[in-house]
């Protein structure tokens, strides 16, 4: 490997700006960053002061890929602090809408955003020529997706029906059997999704790597639980801070974090790590047909556990809509009796771990929150695989390595990750 | 003889929270309010261009209402076929939205999905800066805005002369 420097600027087009910078003298990696040079936003500071019943409003706007993700790890911390338990039908809806989400979320990015990579077309819309059928599949599974968090959420990303203590509007019965047939007549575009992922396949490459998810006894987690690690051990929700240690460097506005090792990742990979056992059987069997199996340290193949858990978020719904359906939908109201306390709120989002944390006083106003957000919490293992990853490319062309860091990147779907076709890379 | 036939999908664009580049969502609102023929459907679309490609099926004309910086007097209107929009797209560009409209627009005609007639109509906004009201200049636009929307979504299918051909660069 001769001397080169890679450097792109603003692997970015959503959340935020990433630059990948890697310098490699005499076949020898001197420099490797991953730099996040966006500015602070300050929702915590924001937030303080305000009612509880505005935490999940207000947060929302952290993300608008994970708005409902925020709004339940807001309203679960606020729950937990001001000591409100909500009721079956309350925690049936939650889970129902944040597996909407999850379908939003990992649709636009293994199809839109890996797939154009993975199938060699620069973006989408050459794979549109090239792949009609595929593209055709995402905009139908996209589409049920945003259609589905309307009717639960009230709309289609912030979500306003559900509030701290409840929802404020219940979908019908009749609606809830519409959403089920259209999940129905959508299986086969999963199916359809797993074989392309399984045609196209991903780089090889493993790093050792620690892996943390939510977990709960009965089911795959998404809302709630106790943090498990790939190393071992449960850590409960309210001691997150001595799990999740948060750090920064001089080179980055964004935070990072450890918990065992010097990194850790959170997402897809990390649940199915962490939970597979718990998978649907059609997930279970996507897993199978996908090669997936714990514990997986190749990063790249986040994007196939993101097309596992498309097959879990459907059949799951299925389940709870079946469920809702024999229950029937009862108007509960969302009135809550407001103590003070300290609550810990944390849910799966599509990119992992989402944690809230709220500070409630005697009047309900918010006097401390924080919030640790899974993009933070994948930055220094994003780092450590790309140290990995350059040496492990000898022979390569500069072109090639870059494009594997940034597909590399890809596959963690920071929430940057709209940015990542279009590029300014620049070679010294 | 022109046709009778056929969905109008009318999408409100843009960002209401920066003035003027909610003027897409301002007019769709002000239509929502007003008695409308069945065949006319509204749609917010914000700023997600890609939802719109799942919003296209048994539409024959798609009326895009947004913000377009024309250079010209705030508030000024253009109805322009997409086509005429597509040949002066910039070859660089960007949307803090993941797909800019155009782009999807694209996608859409890649796909064949998009509708036989497809067009925008752009208003040139006065201020983009945060805050939820529109600039006076573009409150004053707001009227002639919905009435160009409404003839374009209301023209005969088909038909030879489209309102908008003359309103195009006026």
């Amino acid at each position: 490997m001769t001397s080169f420097d890679v450097n792109v600027h603003y692997v970015t087009r959503v959340e935020g700006h990433g630059n990948l910078q890697a310098k490699v003298r005499d076949g020898r990696l001197e420099e490797c960053r991953w730099e996040i040079p966006e500015a602070p936003r300050f929702f915590e500071s924001m937030i303080r002061g305000r009612a509880y019943y505005d935490a999940p409003f207000v947060t929302s706007r952290i993300c608008g890929i994970c708005s409902i993700g925020h709004t339940f790890a807001a309203i679960q911390g606020i729950e937990n602090a001001i000591g409100f338990t909500p009721s079956e039908q309350t925690m049936l809806l939650r889970q129902l809408l944040i597996h909407g989400e999850t379908m939003q979320s990992h649709i636009l990015h293994a199809y839109y955003l890996v797939a154009p990579d993975l199938v060699g077309a620069p973006s989408v819309v050459p794979l549109a020529s090239s792949h009609r059928e595929v593209v055709l599949c995402a905009i139908r599974l996209h589409r049920l997706a945003n259609e589905w968090c309307d009717l639960i959420g009230g709309r289609t990303t912030h979500p306003i029906s559900p509030v701290v203590g409840g929802w404020t509007h219940l979908p019908s019965a009749e609606a809830l059997k519409g959403l089920r047939e259209r999940i129905v007549s959508e299986l086969p575009d999963v199916q359809a999704t797993v074989e392309l992922f399984k045609a196209v396949g991903v780089p090889q490459f493993e790093r050792p790597t620690e892996y943390l998810a939510l977990k709960l006894p009965h089911e795959y987690a998404w809302y709630g639980g106790e943090i498990a690690s790939t190393d071992g051990g449960l850590t409960p929700l309210p001691d997150y801070k001595q799990k999740v240690k948060e750090f920064i460097v001089p080179y980055s506005t964004a935070k990072r974090a450890r918990a065992n090792r010097t990194s850790y990742a959170v997402g897809a990979l990390a649940r199915v790590n962490v939970n597979y056992d718990q998978l649907t059987p059609l997930a279970r069997q996507a897993a199978e047909t996908l090669g997936l199996k714990p514990i997986c340290c190749n990063p790249y193949m986040n994007t196939v556990a993101q097309v596992v858990e498309v097959a879990h978020a459907m059949e799951d719904a299925l389940r709870i809509i079946d469920e809702l359906l024999a229950r029937g939908i009862h108007e509960e109201g969302y009135a809550v009796t407001v103590r003070p306390g300290r609550g810990v709120g944390a849910v799966e989002v599509p990119r992992g771990t989402l944690y809230h944390e709220y500070t409630v006083d005697e009047q309900g106003r918010i006097t401390d929150a924080n919030f640790v957000i899974p993009t933070n919490q994948n930055h220094q293992n994003i780092e450590e695989d790309l140290q990995a990853l350059v040496p492990s490319l000898e022979g390569k062309s500069t072109e090639e390595i870059t494009l594997a860091m940034e597909m590399l990147v890809r596959a963690y779907d920071p929430c940057i990750s709209c940015s990542t076709h279009l590029l300014d890379v620049e070679f010294i | 003889m022109a046709e009778t036939q056929g969905t109008v999908l009318i999408a409100g664009l843009g960002n209401e929270a920066l003035r003027d580049e909610g003027i897409g969502i301002h007019v769709l609102r002000a239509l929502a309010g007003r008695p409308l023929p069945p065949h006319i459907r509204l749609w917010e679309g914000a700023t997600d261009g890609l939802a719109l490609l799942g919003r296209l099926e048994g539409v024959r004309r798609l009326v895009l209402v947004d913000a377009m910086d024309m250079r010209r007097p705030a508030g000024a209107l253009a109805v322009t076929p997409w086509e005429q929009l597509q040949r002066r797209r910039p070859a660089e560009r960007t949307s803090l939205h993941g797909i800019g409209i155009l782009d999807a627009l694209e996608l859409a005609s890649t796909l064949e999905l998009l509708p036989a007639e497809a067009l925008i109509v752009g208003v040139q906004p006065g201020e983009i800066a945060p805050g939820l009201d529109l600039s006076p200049a573009l409150a004053r636009a707001l009227p002639a805005a919905v009435q160009a929307t409404l003839n374009a979504a209301l023209a005969p299918f088909g038909a030879e002369e489209k309102p908008w051909r003359s309103v195009a660069g006026s």
